[in-house]
């Protein structure tokens, strides 16, 4: 099976920096692409831009958007679909740390597995902490 | 009858400008989009609605039904944000009964043989000839993509579109 790729559609391209970023700890991620969404460009132009190149993914390949209910989910939702990829919304380093380590290390990409640590990661960290240490207290 | 409180012409119709910005900016309840192929398209439809803030209810007319819809009971009630994804249609409703007294071109999409006039907003010869019918018939016209900038009239528009 060839290795599924990771697909990131982000306004302005931030998704750039976040793998940037996450190099450092991951090492190489060249499995993870980028099609940032400029302000000049048309849902369409978009569309066509992401759509070529959904293409070419090979199976289980998952695309990132960054905010439901922008263009680049939009685009990725509607491509997605027809091309029968899991689309994800809400990039974020967690998300991408666990698509990224399975990738990486099994070859291959379990989507439900990825989908529940994305959601799992936006913690109240004191509140979450404070409770924690509450309970040991009791 | 619904008041009209933004008249918004942008091709990427609702996304992230819109829904974060001008809904909270216009103090809208009901976002209307004009659009024949979005209307005609169940699954991106269904995007655009779930994507809608809370409290913001989305419909999707086709040209012809905004028309009539508009012509029976001006849209019902509430605060409505209009949207368009292009000037075509902007005439065509407004030709048919919905007289908005304001537009906000706030994107419409570069393609070979547009004209950058601000921003990310590209003109052709086609949508200044619209542009012009809808200031001649009364309509107050400005280019603005997001509320922290300074709104364009179309008089100075049309003096970087013909430069």
């Amino acid at each position: 099976m060839e290795k599924p790729q990771i697909l990131l559609l982000t306004h302005g391209g931030w998704g750039k920096a976040l793998t940037e970023s996450l190099k450092m700890i991951m090492g190489s991620v060249d499995f993870v692409h980028e099609i940032p969404l400029l302000p000049e460009v048309t849902f369409a132009e978009y569309y066509a831009k992401v759509d070529e190149y959904a293409a070419g993914m090979p199976e289980k390949s998952l695309i990132f958007t960054d905010v439901f209910g922008g263009t680049t989910t939009n685009a990725g939702a509607k491509i997605g679909r027809e091309r029968n990829i899991k689309v994800v919304s809400g990039l974020n380093a967690p998300l991408m740390i666990e698509a990224c380590t399975q990738i990486q290390y099994t070859g291959d990409c379990n989507f439900d597995v990825v989908l529940q640590q994305g959601q799992s990661s936006i913690i109240d960290v004191i509140g979450e902490v404070t409770k924690s240490m509450e309970k040991k207290e009791s | 009858m619904a008041e009209i409180v933004l008249c918004r012409i942008d091709s990427r119709l609702i996304h992230g400008q819109v829904m974060t910005k001008w809904v909270n900016q216009s103090q809208a309840n009901r976002i209307v989009v004009v659009s024949d192929s979005l209307a005609a398209d169940e699954f991106m439809l269904e995007i655009y609605l779930m994507s809608a803030p809370a409290g913001v209810k989305v419909e999707c007319l086709s040209r012809a039904d905004a028309v009539k819809k508009w012509n029976e009971d001006q849209f019902g009630s509430g605060r409505v944000l209009l949207l368009l994804p292009d000037l075509a249609s902007t005439k065509e409703v407004y030709e048919g009964g919905i007289k908005v007294t304001d537009i906000q071109v706030g994107g419409l999409g570069g393609a070979p043989n547009r004209k950058v006039v601000f921003q990310n907003i590209t003109l052709d010869d086609a949508d200044v000839e619209k542009l012009i019918s809808l200031q001649e018939a009364g309509v107050n016209i400005i280019f603005q993509t997001i509320p922290e900038d300074v709104p364009q009239d179309f008089h100075t528009i049309l003096k970087k579109y013909n430069n």
